[in-house]
């Protein structure tokens, strides 16, 4: 392998290419509403191509406002609701957390979009509170799924008495398993 | 594909593709003013003309090469997979031991060059020996194992490519006679002519099977056939849907996953030759036959201790990749090591899968050499040779890589071979693995809670039906459905597996291995991914490898995945409406997974400045096809930026536009399309069919 090469191995990585961009960084200027809205229609399309944190950031907080609209949108397809609860979890505005957790909780909404705001909450709810907001998902879901994705969260927030609480109190204990075992290695 | 980052390692640097040829062009603007760089070649712009004689690629019109086995050369292209144009005829010669191709037209002699002859049996200038006779009596012989003194005049004994190798069509050897099936004059008069995946034959006529005899014992169509020979189907075919069982191991593995062994080594199906286990920098030879339309290099890993080397600070997963692959007559035509084109079309090779401990490689899969497999009727026949090799290999040669030990990574070594160029149509048969669909595993609901309860679903037999659609378009019928339960531990575990860990023992890599053995193209249902951080991921599908190590089950590759949260028959008509029906939706995930598995890459990426390896796909540079206000943030003119523009179906769907800007409406595009629904006769190009119908996925 020659240097250029490697050269290009090395430059490959940054996020230029796309490929796991850092986070932290912000967009340059607010993009126009037409943008955002056209930039958020692209990510709701990708097959199997990732999008970034920061390239959900750049959306700004008229882009969290519109995908927590459509997070709750219920004549959308279920993968796209939980895109948008991906890039609200990215963004982390603090008015998504109710939108995360009331989805979370409801036994209407599809599983996979109920666990993806689970797993999604540690990005819209401040950390302390953390543990008191995913406690009622943790002990009151009706699905088993969800619990034990609320528990791996507290897994790793500072909730392991509860979660090992509440995998006693469990009748199958396979699917809060990986949380317990999280919390034991600690 | 398994993530964007190891994309972007295997696009753009590891999986690279050389194929010592002088000087050939990539794009456009290699070739200098007022020419175009045509599947590596550069040219005059012109329109597509075929007959002329030649030396090289270059003398020809855009959209030919030259045949140059054929006397004095021959400007022409491949028919198998494209139209003839006008004053041209498709000449099936491979039975002649030549290609099949496009040949000028004629009515009489002095329409030809010199060295061809106007043939009358298909109404085409060829040599005089690719010439059938018209109007020959019975044969004694015809179908019947080839006799010692040899077959009758004007016919030919097809015999086994090789010992352990059948031919497909005439096993053990037969008699038979190259023909045109547009002129059944062409064979004896006891003879039909049909046109199969190694040439167009004459085998004898039949109208119940106790007129034919062995090899030849199946009466197909009116003509007697062997068993083995390639089935022909009318696309989509007529999947059957049948229960498979709970795949093992009922319970989890107990001891943790060994990255050195992450997965047993598992015997194909098909034929393949075995090398056993080679450890890197072992060389390889093995020998392909006359007619050989497709090579696939398997490689899994048998002892791999080495899982990652480390460039600057960063961890890359340690690829099995062959190098320095070689025919008899061109000598190395894949050497891993420079860095790839944007576009590969042009190379002989195109290496792109990212594939941690187990990989497979498989010819052909760029235009270039789709087009000239097809014109000489099959690779080179000989002895190949290749280089086991993985990136710990080659990070010995690569400053700033480490480690510098050099490594003893094994893997257990095979190559498969299929007789023939593809044919028109083919089979594929599929197995979906559901480990979707559960929120109580004592209680799983919705069309995936179980594979008896998806077997009736009236979701997943319209997805099934629409996947058929979809893959119509490359000439595949679908073949048997087997629908697998998963053990409740792997459901637990696998449902929203974590696609950023790549690695050998990750959640995708594991879960793949639950795939059954067999031939067929495996697909995992979940509810979801997840990412290193342990949060959703905006992705609805995720391949193993490109293309999937087909013909074994049970490995790190072995299949593709897609959330299954969309399956439903709500809003569902007759029309395919992948906006509006779930289970469309579904099924163009599963059917643009399953391209990658049968090795199809994005005909553009996101950045638009990366396309796959066929010159029929159109591409789309976002640096000329995106809105003229986003053009300027193109990562091809802004490298630096961290936002770069991505490019939208919509921006794609001008393929006659100068400079080109198609392919938006192609199954393999990066993005599912938004204004539109695609017309699923139209989701996949020629070229894209013939990759399709080489993988050894299909039958």
């Amino acid at each position: 392998m020659t240097p250029v090469v490697l050269a290009s191995l090395l430059c490959a990585f940054p996020p230029a290419r796309g490929a796991a961009p850092p986070t932290g960084q912000s967009p340059q200027q607010p993009l126009a509403e037409d943008e955002i809205r056209e930039r958020i229609d692209t990510f709701m399309r990708t097959l199997d191509t990732r999008i970034s944190d920061d390239q959900w950031r750049a959306l700004g907080a008229r882009g969290a406002a519109i995908l927590e609209g459509m997070a709750q949108d219920r004549t959308l397809f279920p993968t796209r609701r939980a895109k948008a609860v991906v890039g609200l979890t990215a963004i982390g505005s603090p008015t998504s957390s109710n939108v995360l957790l009331s989805l979370a909780q409801s036994p209407r909404e599809p599983l996979n979009v109920r666990v993806t705001a689970v797993l999604g909450a540690p990005g819209v709810v401040p950390a302390s509170e953390l543990p008191a907001a995913l406690k009622p998902v943790l002990e009151t879901a009706d699905a088993d799924r969800v619990r034990a994705a609320a528990a791996e969260v507290l897994s790793r927030h500072g909730g392991c008495d509860m979660v090992r609480a509440q995998a006693r109190r469990e009748r199958d204990p396979l699917p809060m398993q990986r949380a317990v075992q999280s919390c034991d290695k600690k | 594909m398994r993530t964007l980052g190891a994309v972007i390692v295997a696009l753009a640097l590891w999986a690279c593709s050389s194929d010592n040829a002088p000087a050939r062009c990539t794009t456009d603007s290699q070739c200098g003013q007022g020419r175009i760089c045509d599947t590596g070649t550069c040219k005059v712009p012109s329109a597509l003309t075929v007959g002329e004689a030649c030396t090289a690629d270059n003398t020809c019109s855009v959209g030919a090469l030259c045949a140059t086995a054929m006397p004095g050369g021959l400007c022409t292209y491949s028919c198998a997979g494209s139209a003839c144009p006008s004053g041209a005829v498709c000449a099936d010669l491979r039975a002649g031991g030549s290609g099949i191709l496009c040949a000028k037209g004629c009515a009489a002699q002095a329409d030809c060059r010199s060295g061809y002859t106007c043939c009358p049996g298909l109404g085409a200038c060829v040599p005089q020996a690719n010439c059938p006779p018209q109007g020959r009596p019975a044969s004694a012989d015809l179908g019947k194992a080839c006799p010692a003194g040899g077959c009758a005049a004007a016919e030919i004994c097809a015999a086994d490519p090789a010992p352990g190798l059948p031919n497909p069509e005439f096993p053990g050897g037969a008699c038979t006679a190259a023909c045109n099936p547009n002129d059944q004059t062409t064979c004896p008069a006891n003879g039909k002519c049909v046109s199969t995946s190694t040439g167009s034959f004459c085998f004898p006529s039949c109208t119940a099977p106790t007129d034919c005899a062995a090899p030849l014992s199946s009466c197909v169509a009116g003509a007697c056939r062997s068993s083995s020979a390639s089935p022909a189907c009318t696309p989509p075919g007529a999947p059957t849907i049948v229960l498979g069982g709970e795949v093992p191991p009922a319970n989890a593995p107990a001891a943790a996953c060994d990255a050195a062994h992450a997965a047993a080594v598992s015997t194909p199906t098909l034929p393949a030759q075995a090398f056993g286990a080679k450890v890197v920098n072992d060389t390889v030879q093995f020998n392909v036959p006359r007619g050989t339309g497709s090579i696939s290099i398997l490689s899994q890993g048998s002892n791999v201790p080495q899982p990652t080397v480390t460039f600057g600070t960063r961890a890359v997963l340690n690829s099995v990749v062959p190098t320095l692959l070689a025919s008899p007559a061109s000598g190395v035509i894949f050497d891993d090591i420079p860095a790839p084109p944007a576009d590969g079309s042009g190379n002989a090779v195109f290496y792109g899968g990212f594939s941690p401990f187990t990989g497979m490689m498989t010819l052909p899969n760029t235009s270039f050499t789709l087009e000239h497999t097809a014109l000489q009727g099959g690779f080179d026949p000989g002895t190949w040779s290749f280089k086991v090799n993985d990136f710990a290999l080659e990070c010995l040669s690569v400053n700033g890589c480490s480690p510098k030990t050099p490594p003893t990574n094994a893997y257990d070594i095979r190559v498969l071979l299929k007789p023939g160029l593809p044919a028109a149509t083919g089979t594929v048969d599929l197995a979906f693995y559901l480990v979707a669909g559960c929120p109580n595993p004592s209680n799983c609901s919705g069309p995936l809670a179980n594979a008896a309860k998806a077997q009736g679903d009236a979701a997943f037999v319209r997805m099934v039906q629409t996947l058929g659609k979809f893959y119509a378009s490359a000439g595949l019928c679908l073949g048997k459905v087997t629908l697998y339960d998963v053990p409740q531990w792997a459901r637990t575990k696998y449902s929203m597996p974590n696609a950023d860990d790549d690695s050998v023992c990750g959640d995708l890599s594991q879960m793949f291995t639950l795939a059954a053995p067999g031939n067929q193209m495996n697909v995992f249902f979940v509810d979801g991914y997840t990412n290193s951080s342990h949060q959703g991921l905006s992705v609805v599908g995720i391949d193993g490898t490109i293309p999937g190590p087909a013909g074994i089950g049970a490995n790190v590759n072995s299949g593709a995945s897609a959330n299954g949260s969309d399956l439903s028959i709500a809003g569902c008509t007759s029309a395919v409406d992948i906006h509006n029906c779930g289970a469309d939706e579904v099924a163009y995930i599963v059917a643009h997974e399953g391209g990658h598995f049968m090795g199809l890459f994005h005909t553009t990426e996101q950045t638009g400045d990366n396309f796959d390896p066929l010159s029929d796909t159109p591409t789309c540079a976002c640096d000329t096809c995106a809105s003229v206000s986003q053009q300027a943030n193109c990562a091809s003119k802004n490298p630096s930026t961290s936002l770069p523009t991505l490019i939208r179906n919509e921006s794609c769907l001008r393929p006659t536009a100068k400079p080109v800007c198609g392919g938006g409406d192609n199954l393999m595009f990066w993005l599912l399309p938004g204004t539109f629904n695609p017309d699923p006769q139209l989701v996949l190009s020629a070229h894209q069919g013939q990759v399709i119908r080489s993988n050894l996925v299909v039958r």
